[in-house]
C-alpha cells in the first residue's frame, strides 16, 4: 500500500483477522471436540482442549471406530494410494495427449482434441452408471486398479499442458530437430523439464481432487480393507439407534486433512510459480 | 536430396532468430546438449564447448540460464551451439534483427570474422541491405519465393537485374522516372525537356517505347546553371553530416527525385538545383516486364 493511515490499516487487519476466525473457527471446534472423551463431547463440551489427545488419535490410527472394520491407519493408507495413483496417472496421461495433439500432425488431430474437450463438460457423476458397470464387468471392484483407473483421464489438465505447449516457440523444436532429437528426446529432455511449474500446481490440484473424492470410492468398494478415509469417516457416522463416536470421528477429521495441507505448503512455491508464471 | 534427410542428419546447424536456447538448461548445457545425443564421449565434448565459448568470449557465463543474458550473449550463445557441432553449413534467420542498432554493427563485424577464421559456409537471411552487402560474398535477392538475382554484392548495385532488385539494394533507394526513348534509341527525354544520351549506341530495340530510368541518389551532381539536366525544386533536405539527401521534384509533371549530396549543404525549400548525371550510372528497365535493358 502506498497510502499510509492508521484507520484504513486497522480496518483492513480487522476484516482479514473476522474472516480468518471464521474459517478457523470449526476446525479449532473439531481439533478441540478430538481431545475430549465421549462422555465430555455429549454432556458438557467446553472450547477448551481435554486431556485425551493422544489417547484417542492412536485409537483412530490403530484400532477405528466400532462397526467400521478397518483403521484410520489403513484408510489413510487407501486414500494416499488413490490420490496419487490419480495424480501421478492423470498428470502422466494428460502430458502425452497434450504433447500428441499440439506437435504430430496426423487425421483428425482437431476431432480429437474437440472430443476431449468437450468431456470436460460431463462430470463423473454423469457417467457414472457405465462406469461402474465397466469396473464391474473388469473385475476391478474392491481393488486400486478400481479406484484409480476410472478417474485417471483428465480434459482439464490435457487442455491446461496444450495450452502450456503451444506457447512454447516451434524455434525451439526446430532447434531439437537439428540437434539430433527425436520425439521422445525432445519431450523428456526439454518439453517436460521446460513444464516443471505447470505440473507442480497441477500436482496440487489434483491431489486434492483425489483426496476429496467420494462418491466413486463409495459405490466400488465393499470390502472394508479398501475404504478410503472419506468413506470411513461416513461409516463411522452411520450408527443408526446407537451414539457415534464423535472424538474418533473429530480426529479422523483432523488427520484426514493433513495431507493435502502438507502438500499445499511443500509445493507452495512451484504452485504460485505455475499459475503466474510464463517461462523465460 | 537433402529433402529427404532429418533435419539432424543434414549436417547443418542454424542461428535462429529469437535464437531458440532451451530456457532451462545452462549455457554449457546449451551448447553441449547436440553433441551429447551425437554420443560423442565426454571430454571431446568440454574441449569443443570451452574451445567455442573462446573464440565467442562467453566463457564466463557458461554456468548461467539464458534468461540471465543480455541479447548479445544470447546471441553469442546460438552461435556457439552451431560452432561446436562443425557442421558443413551454418543457416542464419535474421540473427541480428533483435539487437539494438549498435550491437547489430558490432555482431555483424564479429559474425564476419568468425566466418572467415571458421571457413564455413553460411546462408545468412537478413532483410537488412548494409548486412547483406558486408556479409555477403554472393547474395541472393528474393522476390516473393523466386531468386530475382544471385550474384556478387558490387555486381548487384551496379547491374540490378530488376526494378525490384534495384530498389531493394542502395540507401535510399532508387529513383524511377518513366521516359520515353528517342525513335533511333539513342536518347532518353527527360522530363523537363533535357535529353540524356545513352552509352554503347543506345537500345536501338526499344526506340520510341517508354521505359524505366533508374537513377541512384548518389549518382546526381550539382551542376552550373547551363548544364544541368535536371532543375530540382528542393521540398525536403536532411543533412546527415558526411552527406546531404534532398528530396525534390522536377518537371511539368513533377516527377519527384531523391538526391545524395557529399558533405553538408543548406538548401532552403523551393530552390532550385541544376543537376546532371553521367549516363554510365542510369539503368533502363523494361515497363511491363520490370526486367533490366542490356545494349
Amino acid at each position: 500500500m502506498v497510502e499510509h493511515r492508521p484507520w484504513l490499516t486497522f480496518l483492513t487487519h480487522a476484516v482479514l483477522i473476522s474472516g480468518m476466525l471464521l474459517l478457523v473457527f470449526p476446525i479449532y471446534v473439531t481439533f478441540v471436540a478430538s481431545s475430549h472423551s465421549l462422555d465430555e463431547i455429549t454432556s458438557n463440551f467446553s472450547l477448551l482442549p481435554g486431556s485425551h489427545l493422544v489417547e484417542n488419535y492412536t485409537r483412530a490410527l490403530n484400532v477405528g471406530s466400532k462397526d467400521v472394520g478397518a483403521t484410520v491407519g489403513t484408510m489413510m493408507l487407501n486414500s494416499l494410494i488413490m490420490a496419487l495413483g490419480i495424480t501421478i496417472g492423470k498428470i502422466a496421461i494428460s502430458l502425452i495427449a497434450a504433447y500428441a495433439i499440439v506437435y504430430f500432425k496426423f487425421r483428425f488431430r482437431m476431432f480429437f482434441f474437440w472430443m476431449i474437450f468437450i468431456t470436460l463438460m460431463l462430470p463423473v457423476e454423469v457417467r457414472i452408471l457405465p462406469t461402474y458397470k465397466v469396473a464391474a464387468d473388469l473385475n476391478i471392484l474392491d481393488s486400486y486398479s478400481g479406484l484409480i483407473f476410472p478417474l485417471i483421464a483428465s480434459a482439464t489438465a490435457t487442455f491446461l499442458f496444450r495450452q502450456f505447449f503451444m506457447t512454447v516457440p516451434d524455434e525451439l523444436c526446430e532447434a531439437a530437430r537439428i540437434d539430433g532429437s527425436g520425439p521422445i528426446r525432445f519431450f523428456f529432455d526439454i518439453l517436460l523439464p521446460m513444464s516443471r511449474t505447470s505440473i507442480a500446481a497441477l500436482f496440487v490440484i489434483l491431489f486434492i481432487y483425489g483426496w476429496n473424492q467420494y462418491l466413486w470410492p463409495l459405490l466400488i468398494t465393499t470390502d472394508e480393507s479398501y475404504y478410503t478415509l472419506l468413506i470411513g469417516i461416513k461409516r463411522m457416522l452411520d450408527v443408526g439407534e446407537g451414539q457415534a463416536e464423535w472424538q474418533i470421528i473429530m480426529a479422523s477429521t483432523i488427520l484426514a486433512m493433513i495431507p493435502p495441507v502438507l502438500v499445499v505448503i511443500f509445493m507452495q512455491k512451484q504452485f504460485v510459480k505455475g499459475m503466474t508464471e510464463t517461462e523465460k | 536430396m537433402v529433402n529427404d534427410l532429418e533435419p539432424a542428419d543434414r549436417d547443418i546447424a542454424m542461428v535462429f532468430q529469437n535464437y531458440a536456447l532451451y530456457p532451462h538448461m545452462s549455457v554449457y548445457k546449451n551448447m553441449a546438449y547436440g553433441l551429447k545425443i551425437r554420443r560423442m564421449p565426454k571430454d571431446e565434448i568440454e574441449k569443443r564447448v570451452r574451445n567455442a565459448a573462446k573464440i565467442l568470449e562467453i566463457t564466463e557465463f557458461l554456468d548461467r540460464k539464458p534468461r540471465q543474458l543480455s541479447g548479445g550473449q544470447r546471441q553469442r550463445v546460438a552461435m556457439g551451439r552451431c560452432i561446436v557441432r562443425e557442421p558443413k553449413v551454418f543457416l542464419f534467420d535474421e540473427p541480428l534483427s533483435n539487437l539494438d542498432a549498435k550491437l547489430r554493427v558490432q555482431m555483424r563485424l564479429e559474425i564476419r570474422r568468425l566466418q572467415e577464421d571458421l571457413k564455413v559456409t553460411s546462408i545468412f537471411v537478413t532483410h537488412d541491405q548494409v548486412e547483406a552487402m558486408t556479409l555477403g560474398d554472393r547474395l541472393i535477392v528474393m522476390d516473393n519465393g523466386y531468386a530475382a538475382q544471385v550474384g556478387s554484392p558490387l555486381e548487384i548495385y551496379e547491374r540490378p537485374a530488376t526494378r525490384f532488385v534495384a530498389g531493394f539494394i542502395g540507401s535510399p533507394g532508387m529513383n524511377f522516372l518513366p521516359v520515353p526513348l528517342s525513335a533511333d534509341g539513342q536518347w532518353a527525354e527527360l522530363p523537363g525537356e533535357n535529353r540524356l544520351p545513352l552509352q554503347n549506341g543506345g537500345i536501338p530495340s526499344h526506340g520510341g517505347q517508354e521505359v524505366i530510368l533508374g537513377i541512384r541518389p548518389e549518382h546526381c551532381d550539382l551542376a552550373g546553371e547551363q548544364d544541368g539536366m535536371m532543375h530540382l525544386d528542393v521540398d525536403h533536405v536532411e543533412i546527415l553530416g558526411a552527406d546531404t539527401l534532398v528530396y525534390g521534384h522536377f518537371g511539368e509533371d513533377k516527377t519527384r527525385l531523391t538526391v545524395r549530396l557529399p558533405a553538408m549543404h543548406h538548401f532552403e525549400k523551393n530552390t532550385i538545383l541544376p543537376l546532371i548525371v553521367s549516363s554510365k550510372n542510369v539503368h533502363i528497365f523494361d515497363k511491363k516486364s520490370e526486367k533490366r535493358i542490356e545494349k
